[in-house]
């Protein structure tokens, strides 16, 4: 902070923000847009659950028929929620309950991880496509 | 910290506590949304880096991770690794743009850069843990809750900022 504001020059944002943080907000703003557009409108409802831990897989289960599932994790046992709508964290041991709030996945390639239980739920198509275009390990 | 003045040492102090405060005290509000979080903590460290320069900053957020890590009993955890690693990122992004760019960035700018490169950071880091999660399923929600929180801190620190300046130099008085 060298040189000096007059008072209440600050309070005129379009004063303070200069062009490469318009550039920059723009570009961020195209960045969320694009790839929420890439995500609703390039990918479909998935047909089946995956549930992994540690990269394995721990159980498949079909978007069907409603039904809760309890599965051992790290900290100790969540409770996974499926139905024709999608799946979700029913409860969990997770200090924060992240996973839980997250709520209801339905797409393909739609995760929710659970990182202190080190558990994962992800949304896939009925061949096992995550449609993800790629996925880095 | 050789060359320092008792004022400065005293402000970074002062910095580093209001740091591990606010983060601590954010914390326990409840959060929206997950991965969601405004990052008050962040808002000292910003200010240090305006004020005090790169290594100051470092310090005063090394001070909030420890310390806000042993009071909220993260420490060590999963999340503690990750908001270590993504608070760290960010400040080294913001340091060197601001060095780069020299000037072409506001506060705001800067704040904004931080706050994006926490949100990428920290999904990088929790695929170590979880082997992978879909990176691009939190892609957009990451992005905008980084250009809000991000513009929300730089302009608070902003504001701090040019309280500090004003106080340090108190501008003239008006002639007339």
């Amino acid at each position: 902070m060298t040189g000096r504001l007059a008072p209440g020059e600050m309070a005129r944002l379009w004063q303070v923000l200069t062009r490469a943080d318009l550039v920059l907000i723009c570009l961020l703003g195209l960045g969320t847009a694009g790839s929420f557009l890439h995500q609703q409108l390039g990918s479909q409802v998935g047909a089946e659950v995956v549930v992994e831990m540690d990269g394995e897989e721990k159980g498949r289960f079909p978007l069907g028929p409603p039904l809760k599932v309890s599965i051992e994790g790290g900290l100790g046992i969540s409770e996974v929620e499926i139905g024709p709508g999608g799946a979700r964290f029913f409860s969990a041991p997770c200090p924060h309950g992240i996973c839980v709030r997250q709520g209801w996945v339905r797409r393909q390639g739609e995760t929710v991880a659970c990182v202190p239980n080190r558990l994962i739920l992800r949304i896939v198509g009925s061949t096992g496509e995550t449609g993800m275009d790629a996925i880095s390990r | 910290m050789k060359g320092m003045s008792a004022r400065e040492v005293a402000r970074i102090g002062l910095l580093s506590s209001a740091a591990v405060i606010l983060f601590v005290l954010e914390g326990l509000a409840p959060r929206p949304l997950p991965w969601m979080k405004l990052g008050l903590g962040n808002l000292p460290v910003l200010v240090t880096l305006l004020i005090h320069g790169v290594g100051a900053a470092f310090g005063v957020s090394g001070v909030k991770l420890l310390l806000g890590g042993l009071l909220s009993g993260s420490l060590g955890g999963p999340a503690f690794v990750i908001g270590a690693g993504a608070g760290w990122a960010s400040l080294l992004v913001m340091a060197v743009s601001r060095r780069v760019a020299g000037g072409r960035f506001s506060p705001i700018g800067l704040s904004i850069l931080g706050a994006s490169t926490h949100q990428l950071a920290q999904l990088l880091i929790a695929q170590f843990y979880v082997g992978h999660i879909g990176l691009l399923s939190l892609l957009p929600l990451s992005l905008l809750s980084g250009l809000f929180s991000g513009g929300l801190i730089g302009l608070l620190g902003f504001w701090i900022c040019k309280k500090i300046e004003m106080e340090e130099y108190p501008p003239k008085e008006p002639r007339g």
